[in-house]
């Protein structure tokens, strides 16, 4: 099943479900229920979701319950128009959950607090979303939600945090928390952040190479994103004399990618460190 | 019986009201068969010739797959936008809708097609691209704004069609004034031509100038002249190494004083565009574009600058044979600005429009995403540009007939950046400024002087929307992160959470970074 397919899935389960909850009434309920609210608020369906979420809140099972609370703090995010008091309330639920235990829904809540100083409030508040993060990695670094965080963590250590930094010591900063990469996918998107630092800092270009080769190995860009590094890869490297190094990445982002706009300069550069390719066919 | 007046009118409005019976009837005998499905496809390209090219795409399909039946909805541009949303909000949109990425609620009413577009496409069966993916039959290979939803990271668009601008131009008169018909093939072949043209105006008393243009059509020309003559600047500027450059980025690098429009590349391409001025229609840039066509079609311009989209209507209008060819930019070989050129040049990227999207609630996507597959196929594309004389969007496809003329040169340098089309309110900042190039009391530098006056503020505003628009983006796609994880299966859970891309938050951050900061390498 695709991912497009998951969706057309889960809305027909979610109004399923809904369904389901909305004639049984108040009745107390179950961990499986509560889908119904997950899956109402991934088709943006807030109040849906919210109304799943108040059923469960009453639970008797205390994680069935936990995760309602959880979810409700989530769908106070999504509801538009989302107020002030939405996000305050939403802070509130959060901070409750992370501070009564240490389970996938504390996590979760640990996480929240450190995106909604980060991105959600009205003012960001780079020292307390590092703060959260950071406690949020002390506590389970292999978490999904600490190696979700690493990333949003080495953009506010690479822009936001220690005005008096320059650019060399964000750099150094970002690349600390590398150790505490456990996912691919968490340690592809520190990397990323770091070489797209260095160019924006315009530091030694070459800096990044080394960070883009490993995260093109880690895999988990979406394809865009490969493209980018496959052809800064590539780029560097002939800029560095690495000629069959470049080559390689050349070749593999004109077989991936045979329709990008950057198609002909790809290939004149291609020309520098190998014979010229021809043409892709067609207009 | 005497028939009155008043009996004829009654007559007539019942005849009227039976006809409309019949044809709801009809329409709803239609959608209520059970034995085939209806989809419901809307664009707003009224142009009687694509909306001939859709009907028989949809005829030939509906041949091939008589369990479906398309209803083409052709809605005027002018009130598309508030329609869609309208249908989409109220779950009564088309299952597929024409639809541009800069509009509101993607992710809400559409869905990806990131899987689709990497099957091969069923319908290029025994054409050279049998199992080739979807994605890598489209000329860009779907990586055009439309298609690729950087913000949301995921394919949504099918697009069909390409545009480019040329200059079209009267062979006959250019034989009856040069003796050839032939186009020029340098800039400075261009430069003569139209001296030669201006003076047998002169020498005939004629009402004729060069080109025509107008405010419609001037700044196609100013993307394409200094695109092309930036090149080289486009090349050092490319500091991500991605070999093109992005509007936002070229922006955001303007603030960073990495470029102005007093660098060699541009001023050279400025002079180039004021020369421009001085061979087209007195006045262009308060004219609109009929206004340049009717000077064209009655011989009062030699030339006129013109996309390909109104093309298909010139052979109509014309009584005259017509060429077309690429503005010859002044290449390695110019006496004057031969030094700053990085040619050959290609006709910038290789980029396809008219995105249809499929709507994310629609209970027929098989049979959606078929139809876009036979759209878009080789034999659907064909159909497309013959009977709409538009550019294919489909690799190896042919544009037939006069829309040959109009075939991109896609085999040169392109950078994707055109130094005027910057961002939301910097554009036209930029296009109102050229009325002081071409105006007799301006002039270049009076152009430069205007542009550096205004031009950052611009830019700043648009960042500002844009990283506040980047952090909503971010808002949203946490909560649908969230959500999507606790609504999959516990053992099919990632191990992070899919969160916006990583360059898209990025984004935020160094836009926001260079608002507060005038030079973000120093603390």
């Amino acid at each position: 099943m695709n991912a497009t397919e998951h969706i057309g899935l889960c809305q027909r389960l979610g109004r399923a479900l809904f369904a389901g909850l909305a004639f049984m009434g108040a009745v107390t309920a179950r961990g499986g229920e509560l889908t119904a609210g997950w899956v109402a608020l991934t088709n943006y369906r807030a109040d849906e979701a919210m109304q799943v979420f108040a059923v469960g809140a009453q639970a008797a099972d205390a994680r069935v319950a936990r995760e309602a609370r959880f979810g409700r703090g989530v769908a106070l995010l999504t509801r538009q128009p989302v107020t002030a008091s939405q996000v305050e309330e939403a802070r509130e639920l959060f901070r409750a959950l992370a501070e009564s235990g240490t389970d996938e829904f504390a996590q979760g809540a640990r996480f929240y607090l450190g995106r909604i100083a980060q991105h959600h409030q009205e003012q960001p508040d780079p020292e307390e979303a590092a703060r959260q993060f950071r406690q949020l990695l002390a506590e389970h670094e292999r978490s999904v939600w600490a190696q979700s965080a690493l990333g949003r963590l080495a953009l506010l250590q690479l822009y936001a945090l220690d005005p008096g930094f320059t650019p060399a010591q964000r750099i150094a900063a970002a690349e600390r928390l590398l150790a505490q990469a456990h996912v691919p996918a968490a340690e592809g998107e520190v990397r990323v952040a770091i070489a797209e630092a260095i160019f924006y800092y315009r530091l030694p270009a070459q800096l990044a190479l080394p960070h883009l080769l490993a995260a093109e190995r880690l895999g988990g860009s979406d394809r865009a994103g490969r493209a980018d590094l496959l052809l800064q890869i590539a780029e560097l490297s002939r800029l560095a004399g690495l000629k069959a190094q470049a080559a390689r990445y050349y070749h593999l982002f004109l077989r991936e990618n045979p329709r990008d706009t950057a198609n002909y300069n790809a290939r004149m550069h291609l020309a520098e460190v190998e014979p010229p390719v021809p043409a892709p066919a067609g207009p | 019986m005497k028939i009155t007046r008043q009996m004829v009118g009654f007559i007539l409005m019942g005849a009227a009201y039976l006809a409309a019976t019949y044809t709801i009837v009809r329409r709803s005998a239609q959608e209520a068969r059970t034995d085939r499905v209806t989809i419901r496809f809307s664009q707003w390209q009224l142009e009687g010739t694509v909306r001939k090219a859709f009907d028989a795409i949809i005829a030939r399909y509906e041949q091939l797959n008589p369990r479906v039946h398309v209803v083409h909805l052709a809605v005027p541009d002018t009130v598309y936008l508030p329609w869609i949303q309208t249908q989409m909000v109220g779950g009564t949109g088309p299952d597929v809708a024409e639809y541009v990425w800069i509009w509101p609620d993607i992710a809400r009413r559409f869905q990806p097609l990131d899987e689709d577009i990497m099957q091969p496409n069923p319908y290029n069966r025994g054409t050279p691209l049998e199992g080739v993916a979807w994605r890598d039959t489209n000329i860009d290979g779907f990586s055009n704004d439309d298609s690729y939803i950087k913000s949301l990271g995921h394919y949504y668009g099918i697009t069909v069609t390409s545009h480019v601008n040329r200059i079209v131009y009267n062979r006959e008169l250019l034989r009856r004034i040069t003796g050839s018909d032939a186009p020029p093939r340098t800039y400075r072949d261009f430069v003569a031509l139209c001296a030669r043209i201006q003076a047998y105006a002169k020498a005939h008393d004629l009402n004729l100038v060069p080109v025509g243009a107008s405010q419609d059509t001037f700044p196609f020309l100013t993307y394409m002249v200094m695109g092309t003559m930036g090149a080289g600047l486009s090349e050092r500027l490319d500091v991500r190494h991605r070999l093109q450059i992005y509007q936002n980025q070229l922006a955001s690098q303007y603030l960073r004083g990495e470029w102005s429009f007093e660098t060699p590349e541009l001023q050279a391409g400025l002079e180039v565009l004021e020369h421009l001025g001085t061979v087209a229609t007195p006045g262009f840039v308060q004219r609109r574009r009929h206004s340049a066509l009717a000077d064209f079609v009655s011989q009062r311009t030699a030339m006129v600058v013109m996309p390909s989209w109104e093309a298909s209507s010139l052979p109509l209008i014309c009584t005259f044979d017509i060429g077309a060819f690429p503005f010859p930019y002044p290449l390695q070989d110019d006496p004057v600005y031969g030094a700053l050129a990085r040619g050959p040049y290609g006709e910038g990227p290789r980029i396809s429009v008219m995105g249809l999207y499929l709507n994310r609630t629609t209970p027929h996507r098989a049979e959606a995403i078929d139809f876009l597959q036979f759209l878009t196929s080789v034999e659907g594309s064909r159909i497309f540009t013959t009977v709409s004389n538009w550019q294919p969007a489909t690799v190896g496809v042919k544009p037939s007939g006069f829309a040959a003329q109009f075939t991109q040169v896609t085999e040169g340098w392109a950078w994707a950046a055109t130094y005027i089309g910057l961002t939301i309110d910097a554009e036209p900042f930029l296009r109102t400024r050229f009325s002081t190039l071409w105006n007799a009391n301006g002039g270049l530098k009076a152009f430069q002087r205007e542009v550096k006056a205004g031009l950052a503020a611009r830019i700043r505003d648009d960042l500002r929307r844009e990283v506040v628009s980047g952090i909503h983006n971010v808002q949203r796609e946490d909560n649908i992160a969230v959500a999507a994880y606790f609504a999959a299966p516990p053992a099919a859970r990632p191990a992070k959470l899919e969160l916006v891309t990583m360059p898209n938050e990025v984004k935020v951050y160094q836009f926001g970074r260079l608002l507060t900061a005038p030079d973000p390498t120093h603390p």
